[in-house]
């Protein structure tokens, strides 16, 4: 339902300006929202490489595991279990989207634990888990990136509509009412100029005796 | 290695008779019997976990094996190591009974660690009781340990006289905290603690087996250190002393990268593992080496070989059954661990 208007002149000029505007925003959102989607196909190939780096982590870290489980006792090899991995975390402007970017830092080369006495089946367990985290880390990276470009894609994509369907139909539904009004307003004004004008020249026929039918007619109304 | 006859071994004032050897090593040599022979490995290689589950209940294993889930697998294994190696000591007194209990010290190294790198972790008591396993550290002990805030705690609180891991833990933890030199300095300990009873109680085969495990457990550690390309690291920290056959230098050289340095192996027993392409397959080769020494002292009746021997077969058999169940488990094809397991 379109907000009331008063049909000014004015206030026509300002709608135009508004749906000026409007227009101007459409396509600077279209743009957007194309440079976002190009975004975000971009970020879907490296989320799926992602993706798959992340299962053959998780394949080759979980069957490492199960052999250094069998052969330094399951008890031994969960204790090792507690080394962090330290991730870096920055926030890039993309488009005016805020998106994280985090970055699983390469350990200092520092042993973790005692090397002596681990098998070789838990070291490489261990080395197998750390790719898997760098890995996990990777795919919350790209994942994070996409659902955030996603979201806005969206949002634009909801202004954007809401700009086409709502508000510029609507200003130019304003734009129309206070044009008619003002066509209709001055229709009036000049059948009222017409009417007093023939009005004048009645009234100058009778004063001098003249019969017009052109008069008569009141001035081709 | 035996007695002569009518020869008595003294040792730290107490005597060393063939009769306590030998009443051992009977005891020993009934329990090698229920030792699961080759062919039920080669039969568990190909079976579904159900079937492998009902092929592991016909064996002693069987006995403990509740449910039928894989960690039932494991808690039964470790249920029945606990009860065929974790009684020898209470077969035995005196001098012997601290040559028994040796191989389960190594369990005590573990679970000081597993307390250690658990405090380190900021894990709660419970999270660490449901990681350690057997040993010879008394349970009212073990959980004052894990309610001790850190590991200068746990190092207070570990007072028995004569264990040597509790002794070189005060020490070292009075004047570091760091974890890994703690970790160190209990693994560096547990060799020195084996091989000083050993050599006490004269047992030359079973110091013959720890020179040769020392060595082996250096040579992996130098391997390990190179292939993890660990920055900083001086080799001298991990090398662990009483070895016969792999020298200080020998190791720096390794642990630089250095692998012709290994050439120096030539001609040792361990010189069967110098050429291994990879980790996995220098440790396989290495475990054969040990096996076979260890092994090799079983025919030493009157001493400590068969039991050092049945208890590494034992552990070796454990580790197989683990693998088994987990690739009957997990479904995963036959040759994935075939080699591991042979």
């Amino acid at each position: 339902m379109a907000e009331p208007v008063s049909p000014t002149r004015s206030t026509l000029l300002a709608k135009r300006d508004q749906k000026r505007l409007a227009l101007q925003g459409v396509e600077l959102l279209k743009n957007k929202r194309d440079a976002l989607v190009g975004e975000f196909f971009a970020l879907v190939q490296d989320s799926l490489k992602a993706r798959e780096a992340l299962n053959n982590a998780a394949k080759e870290a979980y069957f490492s595991l199960l052999i250094a489980k069998a052969f330094d006792t399951p008890e031994a090899v969960e204790s090792l279990s507690a080394a962090p991995l330290e991730v870096d975390i920055q926030v890039d402007s993309l488009y005016g989207v805020k998106v994280p970017r985090v970055r699983a830092l390469e350990g200092g080369g520092e042993l973790p634990f005692s090397p002596i006495g681990v098998g070789a089946k838990t070291l490489e367990a261990a080395a197998a888990f750390r790719e898997l985290a760098r890995a996990i880390v990777a795919v919350a990276n790209t994942e994070n990136r996409l659902r955030r470009i996603g979201e806005e894609i969206k949002k634009t994509n909801r202004r954007v509509n809401a700009l086409e369907q709502i508000s510029i139909p609507e200003i130019n539904e304003q734009i129309k009412f206070i044009t008619d009004t003002l066509d209709q307003r001055a229709l009036e004004e000049v059948t009222t100029l017409k009417r007093i004008k023939a009005a004048i020249l009645r009234r100058e026929a009778e004063e001098t005796g003249e019969v017009s039918a052109h008069i008569e007619k009141g001035a081709g109304l | 290695m035996g007695f002569r006859p009518g020869r008595r071994r003294c040792c730290g004032g107490k005597v060393l008779t063939r009769s306590s050897f030998a009443y051992l090593n009977a005891r020993v040599r009934a329990r090698r019997g229920q030792l699961l022979g080759e062919s039920f490995f080669r039969q568990a290689q190909a079976l579904s976990f159900s079937e492998f589950l009902r092929l592991l209940a016909e064996t002693p294993y069987g006995a403990e094996l509740v449910g039928e889930g894989l960690a039932d697998v494991d808690r039964a294994v470790a249920l029945h190591l606990a009860h065929t190696i974790g009684d020898l000591p209470s077969l035995v007194s005196g001098p012997l009974r601290e040559l028994v209990r040796l191989p389960l010290l190594r369990a005590d190294l573990v679970n000081l660690k597993t307390i250690l790198r658990g405090k380190e972790a900021g894990k709660s008591p419970e999270e660490i009781r449901a990681l350690l396993l057997g040993g010879t550290l008394p349970e009212p002990l073990l959980n004052a340990m894990l309610q001790a805030p850190d590991a200068q705690s746990v190092a207070q609180l570990l007072q028995l006289p004569g264990h040597p891991l509790a002794r070189a833990l005060r020490i070292a933890s009075a004047s570091t905290s760091d974890l890994l030199r703690l970790e160190v300095v209990l693994d560096r300990e547990f060799f020195a603690a084996c091989l000083k009873v050993a050599r006490k109680l004269r047992q030359s085969r079973l110091v013959s087996y720890y020179e040769l495990e020392v060595d082996a457990t250096n040579l992996t550690t130098a391997y390990k250190l190179q292939a993890l390309g660990a920055s900083g690291v001086n080799p001298e920290d991990y090398f662990i002393p009483g070895g016969r056959w792999l020298s200080r230098a020998v190791f720096s050289r390794l642990v630089a990268g250095d692998l012709s340095a290994a050439e120096a192996l030539g001609g040792t027993p361990l010189a069967s593992a110098v050429g291994a392409a990879d980790l996995g397959e220098l440790e396989r080769a290495l475990r054969k080496v040990l096996l076979a020494k260890a092994r090799a002292g079983a025919s030493d009746s009157l001493g400590g070989g068969l039991l050092l021997d049945y208890v590494l077969r034992k552990q070796w058999e454990a580790s197989r059954i683990r693998l088994l169940a987990r690739r009957a488990y997990f479904n995963l094809p036959v040759e994935a661990v075939a080699k591991e397991v042979t």
